[in-house]
């Protein structure tokens, strides 16, 4: 049950992340999930099937680009950079985030009016 | 011991067997995905392939997180696209099989049909050959009001139709009271 609840948190948050992650520098996919292991203390970790229809749908969307980079002489590497309309986007959500965990937070810490006797 | 490069294959298989998406999007992840087995090889030298599969998921656990995590339009985008597949192929088959059955009935070197309705004779239905003359000609043009003679020659090649159309003659001669 915790790990459902954890998961359904993550969902609503992964986007966000992502595009946090690649405001900082271009990033390939198993980077990607690298940094998010390791700066999560692996509390964030995802999947390569739930991280890549992200990524497409956020390419889909305009807010992220790809660029196919040869590493070595045969590997190659897709590369996501976040674009202009991409920032802007990650600005939007990440006040909404703020907005909503702050909101959350105030109902989890709220201690009722004080009654006065 | 290391992965080798026929299970690598096998593993990006198994998850290309069960992955339900667009191509185009299977093909760019299988491919993403390939390289990224590729980085973690880098990363973990002596890893085997249980290894691998228990830190990256099993090829069900890869194809149910992707599923989960594509958007309902495009999964929806995929089975609209599979329904009008089905679609059009039973209509093909269906043009195929009538073109067939009219090939069929063409090859035949002609005789009679007669449609019933509760077991009384309604209609003749009449395949035109050198070797079978027109129904009107044979008095079974309308078999409702004109008496059938059972003895009038009927010119079938089929054998299988001959059997019907007598026996219907028959059934028709009784019931008009031959």
């Amino acid at each position: 049950m915790p790990m459902q609840i954890r998961e359904n948190l993550k969902k609503g948050t992964v986007e966000m992340v992502l595009l946090h992650l690649l405001k900082e520098r271009d990033m390939y996919g198993y980077e990607i999930l690298q940094e998010m292991r390791v700066r999560s203390d692996g509390k964030f970790v995802l999947k390569d099937g739930s991280m890549y229809p992200i990524l497409y749908r956020m390419i889909d969307k305009g807010l992220v680009d790809d660029e196919q980079v040869l590493v070595g002489r045969r590997r190659t590497r897709v590369y996501y950079h976040l674009n202009e309309t991409g920032k802007a986007y990650l600005d939007e959500i990440t006040a909404e985030y703020v907005a909503i965990t702050e909101g959350i937070n105030n109902i989890l810490e709220y201690k009722g009016e004080q009654s006065c006797e | 011991m290391r992965i080798t490069e026929k299970e690598k294959f096998r593993y990006i298989s198994g998850i290309k067997k069960i992955l339900v998406c667009e191509r185009a999007k299977k093909e760019q992840f299988l491919s993403s995905f390939s390289d990224n087995i590729d980085d973690y090889i880098d990363d973990h030298p002596d890893a085997d392939i249980t290894q691998l599969q228990a830190d990256m998921g099993t090829p069900q656990e890869i194809a149910a997180g992707f599923l989960e995590s594509t958007s309902n339009e495009s999964i929806k985008r995929k089975m609209t696209v599979t329904r009008y597949a089905l679609i059009c192929v039973s209509i093909l088959l269906a043009i195929c099989a009538s073109f067939i059955l009219f090939l069929y009935i063409m090859s035949n070197d002609g005789g009679y049909a007669i449609e019933t309705i509760n077991g009384k004779p309604t209609k003749v239905e009449y395949f035109a050959a050198e070797n079978c003359e027109h129904p009107s000609k044979i008095g079974l043009s309308d078999v409702i009001s004109r008496k059938v003679n059972a003895e009038k020659n009927i010119l079938i090649n089929d054998g299988d139709r001959f059997d019907y159309v007598i026996s219907i003659r028959e059934r028709l001669s009784r019931n008009i009271g031959d």
